[in-house]
């Protein structure tokens, strides 16, 4: 991994380094480029990029396709942008399926990339902030069906997304099991077993990423989010 | 077979000059931006036209395909529309025919290449004047 904590900077995938000298001067940001999949994977950076430049056609006949669905994965809310020499590519459908948001041609036209760039950052960015939800320490993006606390992330189920965002929305008061049901498998009628199965899986995760917030059964009303602040230390000595 | 490129390609300018004047616009202080990129084209370049020829010589049509199409990215980021144009041509045909790409054909686009760093070093020239 490379550490580029704190550093703004994006991300390319091609193995001809003129293309990453026209984004890295067009964006005025630092490209950090890998020429083919294999010496990504073998040093991915630890901090997120602003934005992924991958070039569908790589060296030894590699596919910078194959890599979309993972980079989506780590960075939901980096813009990539695939690029192509071929203004037909067929590949291009394949791309948005994976999970590109915006594609060059080449030759690549500096005013096209800081176009394209700011477009992608822009609207991924309000994505990001109305996907967001918060309790406490614990973030989760219902778009990415990632939740992240302060001693890591990791991916829910739909299902289970679906039940701890109900469960934020409620900022702590009870919430009925039939409401979560409901609002977690919709006119789907689910058993008990079913549901507590999937909260035990939902506990874990939580237990995973943060240990101020936790679902409790209040007995006979349905579930809440205990959700611990920190006291400060003025609070704390009144 | 065709032993040489279409007339249409053959009318394209060597160099796209509008591009290269974007892309000079990105130049710090002294250092010229086209000059930088065209000293990676020009470095890169002759090996891959070596390859092309002899790929092509053993008839490898994959090979042929991949490298024509490195160069025509190359070849159409730095401006190079006809080299760009001739790549394409030399791709199409190893993908979609099983016909052989002629030593002529390698000659001429090797030309083209020559006829770029040419171009691009009085473009470099001029531009710096």
């Amino acid at each position: 991994m490379q550490n580029l904590a704190g550093n703004q900077y994006v991300i390319t995938l091609d193995d001809d380094p003129m293309v990453s000298k026209i984004i890295e001067k067009s964006l005025s940001l630092r490209s950090v480029t890998f020429p083919t999949i294999t010496d990504f994977t073998q040093r991915i950076p630890n901090s997120e990029p602003l934005a992924v430049f991958v070039d569908i056609h790589l060296a030894n006949d590699q596919s910078g396709l194959d890599i979309v669905p993972q980079l989506r994965a780590r960075w939901p809310y980096s813009p990539i942008i695939v690029i192509t020499a071929d203004p037909a590519d067929d590949w291009l459908v394949d791309a948005f399926r994976k999970g590109a948001d915006d594609f060059l041609l080449k030759p690549i036209k500096p005013r096209e990339v800081q176009a394209r760039f700011q477009t992608r950052l822009t609207h991924l960015q309000d994505r990001a902030a109305k996907s967001a939800l918060t309790a406490g320490d614990v973030s989760l993006d219902t778009a990415h069906r990632v939740v992240t606390g302060p001693n890591g992330r990791q991916f829910l189920a739909p299902v289970e997304t679906l039940l701890l965002a109900q469960l934020i929305k409620a900022k702590g008061t009870v919430v009925p099991k039939e409401t979560l049901k409901r609002e977690a498998w919709g006119p789907v009628r689910v058993s008990d077993n079913a549901f507590y199965r999937k909260l035990f899986e939902l506990r874990r995760a939580l237990e995973g990423v943060s240990v101020n917030v936790k679902i409790q059964s209040v007995y006979g009303a349905g579930l809440s989010l205990d959700i611990q602040t920190n006291v400060t230390p003025m609070l704390s000595a009144l | 077979m065709n032993e040489s490129f279409d007339t249409p390609a053959a009318k394209l300018p060597v160099l796209d000059l509008q591009h290269l004047n974007n892309l000079e616009l990105l130049s710090d202080g002294d250092e010229s931006f086209v000059g930088e990129l065209s000293a990676l084209f020009r470095q890169s370049t002759p090996a891959y036209l070596e390859q092309l020829r002899s790929a092509a010589e053993k008839n490898d049509r994959e090979v042929v395909r991949s490298v024509a199409h490195r160069l025509k990215g190359s070849a159409a980021n730095i401006g190079a529309r006809r080299m760009a144009e001739y790549c394409s041509t030399i791709e199409l045909k190893a993908k979609t025919t099983s016909l052989k790409i002629s030593a002529d054909c390698c000659t001429q686009l090797e030309q083209e290449f020559e006829a770029c760093e040419q171009q691009l070093i009085s473009w470099l020239l001029h531009a710096r004047n």
